[in-house]
């Protein structure tokens, strides 16, 4: 089946399941990053923007 | 009082809107806690702007920002019993199912068992890219520190999925072989 695997030395770890870890977390983080940011942070910004006095570099 | 921040910064922080709410979730493994901690990494960035060197990483920086704000709040709260563990697995269940991979919510149970040191570090290198050596300069550790993290959280991560031999991971069926850490 498989040939030996090459082990990681500092883990201790298959590159396989090295990989296959790093690839299941970049799924999940791939999958909050996608989420749909709520308004309430835009809104946040915005206020944030007229709270410093207007100084922002509106044109 | 000097002029607020300039329309560029709340441009690059609306971009930056995506990865803070990721990573506030990573430490946080609650979405409400994330979005809190998000907007108080943002009053404070605000407020903190002149700080912040122009041509340096304003990722980096909004990630220590909040970092650091969660860690005081994980102190404030330290003697409430939380368990979010169910509230993070369930989020995303409805929408983790892909065949022909490993089960996104094993993995996602497994990540929210780890330490809270060991979530940041894998996140950080694994998922964000950074270097260990601006990990470790993000967390106040050093780099050996940084990278013993990735190593233990690996591990662990791998402990709790049932997958410490790569022969259990079959291609293509990998879901199947996983042993469930409750029976």
């Amino acid at each position: 089946m498989l040939a030996e695997p090459l082990m990681d030395e500092q883990s201790g770890l298959s590159k396989t399941v090295e990989a296959e870890i790093g690839s299941g977390l970049k799924r999940l983080y791939g999958q909050m990053l996608s989420e749909p940011i709520p308004e309430k942070f835009a809104g946040l910004l915005e206020q944030l923007a007229k709270s410093s006095g207007g100084k922002t570099e509106r044109s | 009082m000097s002029d607020g921040p300039s329309l560029k910064f709340q441009s690059e922080l609306t971009k930056l809107l995506p990865n803070l709410r990721a990573f506030a979730r990573s430490l946080t493994r609650s979405s409400d806690q994330a979005d809190d901690l998000v907007q108080e990494a943002l009053v404070k960035a605000w407020r903190n702007w002149h700080q912040f060197a122009p041509d340096s990483n304003l990722k980096a920086w909004m990630f220590t920002i909040m970092r650091n704000a969660h860690l005081s709040e994980r102190r404030k709260r330290k003697n409430e019993v939380q368990d979010v563990e169910g509230e993070f697995a369930s989020q995303l269940s409805a929408k983790a199912e892909q065949p022909g991979h490993m089960d996104l919510i094993d993995f996602q149970v497994a990540f929210a068992k780890l330490l809270p040191e060991h979530r940041e570090a894998l996140v950080l290198i694994g998922a964000e890219g950074f270097s260990y050596e601006e990990a470790a300069l993000m967390c106040g550790c050093a780099v050996g520190t940084m990278k013993s993290r990735v190593n233990r959280a690996r591990t662990k991560l791998a402990a709790l999925m049932g997958i410490e031999s790569a022969a259990e991971i079959g291609v293509g069926e990998a879901s199947d072989v996983f042993v469930r850490a409750t029976g």
